[in-house]
């Protein structure tokens, strides 16, 4: 039996009558990355933020390691690495000063060089923010989720916005930090990247669950119910053909 | 507490590497006072007044009372200047070695030799000692050469009177050599001791409400502060660090305006009092928390900059030019300096001025002390009802 490290049970929240999320359940098993999918609007954003603290819930309950996430937020925050969907970070601080302010808020002594050594900005250290691509914003933002050694990480929608080298670039840290036993919650619109990343997934849609199970599992499920596809798929896509001309190097 | 003095030293670090805002809160605020200390744009007195004397040469007291013939001629250069300038005058007899010295609030000051009114060689020399001196505010300039029309009318008409044999060319003649001695010097420096602490009161507004108000904005507006809110610490040592550094900003610029204005413009201020600068301390912290809250309160519900620029100018620019920054409060109509006087800068703009130019201590200048602490609190109390952290 797996280890659940985020239970979620019947969680609600309105805004002005209308469900962001409606009596959704689920568990994420430690060390596996726990995708939450659906189009813009479904409500993963607002069932992340329960989770993260940062919303408080109409109904139902959270537990993140043994801690009441709804009651508890400041012990939760202290436990769990936060990527929002909107960054930002300082002005006028370099890349180093940036993790060593959140460190301080985090209470960590983690160096901020080695933090930069995990998401691979080393060489960014002393650039501002202003000065990054996407995919190193993005990076330093997990890099910040990471000043805790946190037991859990939220992504929210790491990728999106992201060209298909700074994703896959991504994807890559990604699958790093699961094997060093973080245990990942993630939100994304994009299938491929379900499908590349996580373990197990659940689909949102309307603020409630439609289905949860490995992306492989749903996909023989699809299949089995008499599902054939309208087109068959190329063995190479459009994003292959750029990566191939492009390289694989950061930008 | 570690946290918070951490927190400080990041916001210090950042600010200073501000160049936009080391711009707006050092060097302009600098740059408009020595442009205004330079000149006398306004007059700062506040009851103006011109006195018209005669002086007498002789120590002997009984020789200080009017005769008629000269309490008419001061009566009607009196009653000309209030009539056509509508200023108050003053008028009488004055010792001719000490008034050169004399101190009074007039804007112009008319010293008459007594001698012409009796001097029977007039028409072949004019001895130093029977020269008008006119003493003016370079701000009534207009006013001081009417005052000179009408005083040389009355001269020229009184020793016509009393030399008709002379004739009315020979009076002109004489009238005409009469040297005016301006002197705009006090005027000046009036200004200048004016000027500086006003503006250093100006500088401690803008700071406190355009770069506590636009700063927090634009962490809310990109989600900073949501992610600093995040965090186990919270964001209230994060703003209380921002507060903090605003308030080393506010004293830091005003020490340096006031060095400013005592080197580069030769105001008048005691800066080798150690008291002073106690006084100085104290009144630029109570002003900056008075501006840091108001700045607090207007970005409060603002979503951008966009919708927080006007609401600052709003409340900025009237008081900028209605509290005394420029010009005295008692310059504007009754119906408007019985309101404006009440405004937080005023308060503050008096606070700095009684401190530099009076040298008075903090709390003799009990009335605005307290004003300046109410507004304190009413600010305060709005900011913590309007504000939002996201």
């Amino acid at each position: 039996m797996k280890q659940s490290i985020i239970i979620v049970n019947n969680l609600s929240k309105k805004y002005n009558e209308v469900y962001a999320v409606n009596d959704i359940s689920f568990k994420v098993n430690k060390g596996e990355i726990f995708g939450l999918l659906g189009p813009n609007g479904a409500g993963k954003t607002t069932t992340v933020e329960i989770l993260e603290g940062l919303i408080s819930p109409d109904s139902g309950e959270a537990i993140i390691d043994g801690i009441d996430a709804i009651k508890n937020t400041k012990k939760i925050r202290s436990i769990i690495g936060i990527q929002l969907q909107q960054n930002a970070f300082f002005e006028n601080l370099n890349l180093y000063e940036i993790i060593d302010v959140y460190s301080k808020l985090y209470s960590s002594n983690n160096d901020p060089n080695i933090i930069l050594e995990k998401v691979d900005l080393v060489s960014k250290k002393d650039a501002s923010y202003d000065e990054l691509s996407g995919g190193q914003k993005q990076r330093l933002a997990i890099g910040i989720a990471l000043v805790n050694d946190p037991v859990v990480i939220f992504l929210d929608e790491p990728t999106t916005g992201l060209d298909p080298q700074a994703r896959r670039n991504l994807w890559e840290l990604i699958n790093n930090l699961k094997g060093q036993g973080k245990t990942i919650l993630l939100t994304t619109h994009y299938m491929e990247e379900a499908e590349e990343l996580c373990d197990r997934v659940a689909i949102i849609e309307n603020g409630k669950i439609i289905a949860l199970n490995s992306p492989q599992k749903l996909i023989s499920e699809l299949i089995s119910s008499g599902f054939k596809a309208q087109k068959k798929i190329n063995e190479a896509t459009l994003d292959d053909v750029f990566l191939n001309l492009t390289g694989k190097k950061l930008i | 507490m570690k946290l918070f003095f951490a927190l400080t030293i990041i916001n210090i670090k950042m600010y200073f590497r501000n160049k936009q805002g080391i711009f707006w809160t050092l060097f302009f605020p600098g740059f408009i006072m020595i442009i205004f200390g330079f000149q006398s744009v306004f007059s700062v007195s506040e009851n103006p007044q011109i006195s018209v004397f005669l002086s007498e040469k002789s120590s002997n007291d009984s020789q200080y009372k009017l005769t008629e013939k000269e309490e008419i001629l001061l009566n009607n250069i009196s009653n000309d200047i209030k009539n056509i300038l509508g200023i108050k005058t003053i008028y009488g007899i004055t010792n001719f070695i000490k008034n050169n010295n004399h101190e009074d609030d007039s804007i112009i000051r008319v010293n008459i030799p007594r001698d012409i009114m009796n001097n029977t060689s007039l028409c072949e020399k004019i001895p130093d000692n029977c020269k008008v001196i006119v003493t003016y505010d370079e701000s009534f300039i207009k006013d001081s050469l009417t005052s000179k029309i009408i005083i040389e009318k009355n001269l020229q008409k009184i020793i016509l009177e009393n030399y008709p044999e002379i004739g009315s060319n020979n009076a002109t003649k004489y009238i005409n050599s009469i040297s005016y001695i301006l002197n705009d010097e006090k005027s000046k420096n009036n200004y200048k001791n004016w000027i500086v602490p006003g503006i250093a009161a100006m500088a401690i507004m803008q700071t406190g409400i355009f770069s506590v108000g636009f700063t927090l904005v634009r962490l809310k507006r990109t989600g900073t502060l949501r992610r600093i809110k995040a965090t186990p610490a919270g964001a209230s040592h994060f703003l209380a660090a921002q507060i903090a550094t605003r308030a080393i900003v506010i004293l830091l610029q005003t020490y340096l305006l006031l060095i400013l204005g005592k080197f580069f413009l030769g105001a008048d201020i005691n800066i080798y009092n150690f008291i002073f600068w106690i006084n100085i301390t104290i009144i630029s912290l109570i002003g900056g928390a008075v501006f840091i809250g108001l700045g607090l309160a207007i970005s409060g519900k603002s979503r951008s900059e966009d919708t927080l620029a006007p609401v600052a100018n709003l409340i900025v620019f009237p008081m900028m030019i209605l509290s005394g920054i420029f010009f005295p409060v008692s310059s504007l109509p009754n119906w408007l300096s019985n309101f404006t006087q009440f405004f937080p800068l005023s308060f503050l703009a008096n606070l700095m001025r009684s401190t530099t130019m009076d040298n008075l201590q903090i709390l003799s200048s009990g009335m605005q002390t307290i004003g300046l602490l109410v507004w304190f609190v009413i600010i305060f109390l709005i900011a913590i009802k309007l504000f939002e952290w996201e």
